[in-house]
């Protein structure tokens, strides 16, 4: 049995596991299904014409709960999904086949164990690093002091598609080939301490992420494990004003099968937010936040987070080697509407400008200036509007612009030029 | 008998007596006529002085009724299309189309006036009946019912 076929089996084991346990509490147990859809228009000179796009997602929710003692118990997850879109006429997917478990007191009053074991949503405490769907286990214990969390986690059943796991340039190579069934994969472990509103209301966390390439490289190919150690405060400033600041040290050793030596790299992410909220002032809430992802040079090099995403909801950079400002307001301005559809009507604008980090290494976009050029890479201004018609149907539409910066203080060539983008989005529940 | 006072307080009037009120509160499944009393009141419909049989009859002459005996246990997803009807909340497209238990319980849970784990048909307290009533009447002062 190939390998392919033994993941495959794996995981469907996972999903029939999940299925089955349901039965065993019909009592608690419920289920809802989801419609979601996307059109979208993105234009640019580099693209012949308008480039359309479409998708829609169709998922079902299954949920069920077994009681263990008075007040803990496990709560049956499963969420299979069915995407349609214009490059790919179906992905049928599992998007989580979990067991959680919370089991108040069992270390004592005050103290909350619970755990996850599945396919999960797993992120790291610091943003930029890892926020991806995993099989994985997930322990968290909480006492009045201190919370601590020990997760592991494997991305190898993980569909070719959706999987976003992309750090190495075997990863990346294969991320549109077809005949991948299954994402790249890896095993990640993490470890986090929590000392929740310590002084002033602030919560400090400090975690470590271990993460192993499980590639079988062929002659060429390389395979990359890398280490992240970071921490983050966040908490209150005053009344209405909230703050995060993050920071995420990587160490990422590359190999690339037959050739000799590794590669290895130190690199940094931070970051900076500030939110503030008046609901009294139509639901107004201000955004302000900064991020830095390294390569910088001598100091350090490239920063290389387990899920890649990328950088501008138009731009899509690549997120190494960038730093950005973004500045976001949004609010309601029907929130004291007698009718609740009418109250939810929101709408936001955000503005971001980002920079390269190093202006010797090119950034990986269509038009980047050769490897000079300066630092400023362009600006993206969004609007959106977002209506809740009904607790179950909702409706956005996005538009905006990304400008690139061109000549001697830009990253771009003038061949470069301003690229737009409009979405329209729908989502139902029944 | 704190929480059921605290959250009695906020009626139009004051409830019928405090001994349904202890016996509510003490109750690990709430009944359909104790469930009947309490929105009802709490929606103005009925007034304090109005018997359960009555209050189960008044609930029942509504386009959506539940078909249940007074001493029957309700579970959240009766509780919560019992609060829907009673208030006259407007629900979701789904609840419009089919004005179900686990509708209506999807929509309060929307509204936040169902907390915590939110299986239609999972056993309601009493004491967890007070708390989402208590949520209803605070979204009605608010004037955010509708």
């Amino acid at each position: 049995m190939n390998r392919h076929a033994t993941r495959f089996l794996g995981a469907l084991g996972l999903v029939a596991l999940t299925v089955s346990v349901p039965h065993l509490a019909a009592q608690e147990f419920t289920w809802s299904g989801t419609v979601d859809g996307e059109s979208a228009v993105r234009i640019a000179d580099y693209l012949d014409d308008p480039d359309v796009t479409g998708s829609v997602t169709a998922a079902v929710r299954v949920r069920s709960y077994i009681p263990l003692g008075t007040d803990g118990g496990v709560e049956l997850r499963l969420r299979p999904s069915y995407t349609w879109s214009d490059d790919r006429p179906y992905l049928v997917d599992v998007e989580r086949a979990s067991a959680d478990l919370t089991l108040p007191g069992v270390l004592g009053a005050g103290t909350v164990l619970r755990g996850q074991a599945g396919r999960v949503p797993f992120s790291a405490p610091a943003p930029g690093v890892l926020s991806h769907t995993l099989d994985a286990v997930d322990l968290r214990l909480s006492t009045p002091l201190v919370q601590a969390r020990v997760a592991g986690g494997y991305s190898g059943l993980l569909l070719n598609p959706v999987s976003d796991i992309r750090m190495s340039a075997s990863d990346l190579a294969e991320a549109a080939d077809d005949d991948q069934f299954f994402g790249p994969s890896r095993a990640i472990a993490l470890g986090e301490v929590s000392l929740p509103e310590i002084v002033l209301r602030q919560t400090v966390r400090v975690y470590g992420i271990g993460q192993w390439d499980l590639r079988s490289t062929d002659a060429g190919e390389d395979s990359l494990n890398s280490f992240y150690g970071g921490a983050v405060v966040q908490g209150p400033v005053i009344s209405g004003l909230y703050h995060q600041i993050a920071a995420t040290v990587s160490s990422a050793t590359s190999t690339v099968e037959g050739q000799s030596g590794d590669t290895t790299a130190l690199g940094l992410h931070a970051s900076v937010r500030l939110q503030y909220y008046r609901p009294d002032l139509f639901g107004s809430r201000v955004s302000l936040s900064g991020t830095l992802s390294s390569g910088l040079g001598g100091d350090s090099d490239r920063f290389v987070p387990i899920s890649r995403g990328t950088v501008g909801r138009i731009a899509q950079l690549p997120p190494e080697n960038l730093a950005g400002v973004e500045l976001s307001y949004g609010f309601r301005p029907f929130s004291g509407a007698a009718s609740r559809s009418i109250r939810d009507i929101d709408f936001s604008a955000t503005g971001r400008t980002l920079f390269r980090v190093d202006t010797d290494r090119a950034l990986d976009a269509v038009g980047a200036a050769a490897s000079s050029g300066g630092p400023l890479v362009g600006t993206e201004i969004l609007g959106r509007v977002g209506w809740r018609v009904l607790s179950d149907l909702g409706f956005a539409v996005e538009g905006g612009a990304f400008l690139p910066t061109t000549g001697s203080s830009g990253s771009f060539t003038s061949q470069r030029s301003p690229e737009y983008l409009v979405s329209v989005t729908g989502s139902a529940s029944f | 008998m704190v929480l059921g006072l605290a959250i009695l307080a906020t009626l139009p009037v004051a409830a019928q007596s405090n001994e349904l009120i202890d016996r509510v509160l003490a109750s690990p499944s709430i009944t359909y006529g104790d469930a009947a009393y309490l929105v009802l009141l709490g929606s103005g419909r009925i007034d304090e002085t109005t018997p359960i049989a009555d209050a189960v009859r008044e609930a029942e002459s509504a386009p959506v009724a539940l078909g249940k005996a007074a001493e029957d246990p309700l579970t959240l997803g009766d509780f919560s299309l019992l609060t829907m009807e009673s208030f006259g909340i407007p629900g979701g497209m789904m609840y419009r189309l089919l004005p179900l238990p686990r509708y209506a319980t999807r929509e309060l849970a929307f509204r936040d006036v169902v907390q915590g784990r939110t299986y239609p048909r999972m056993a309601l307290s009493g004491e967890r009946a007070l708390r989402i009533v208590g949520r209803v009447l605070t979204l009605q002062e608010q004037g955010r019912l509708r």
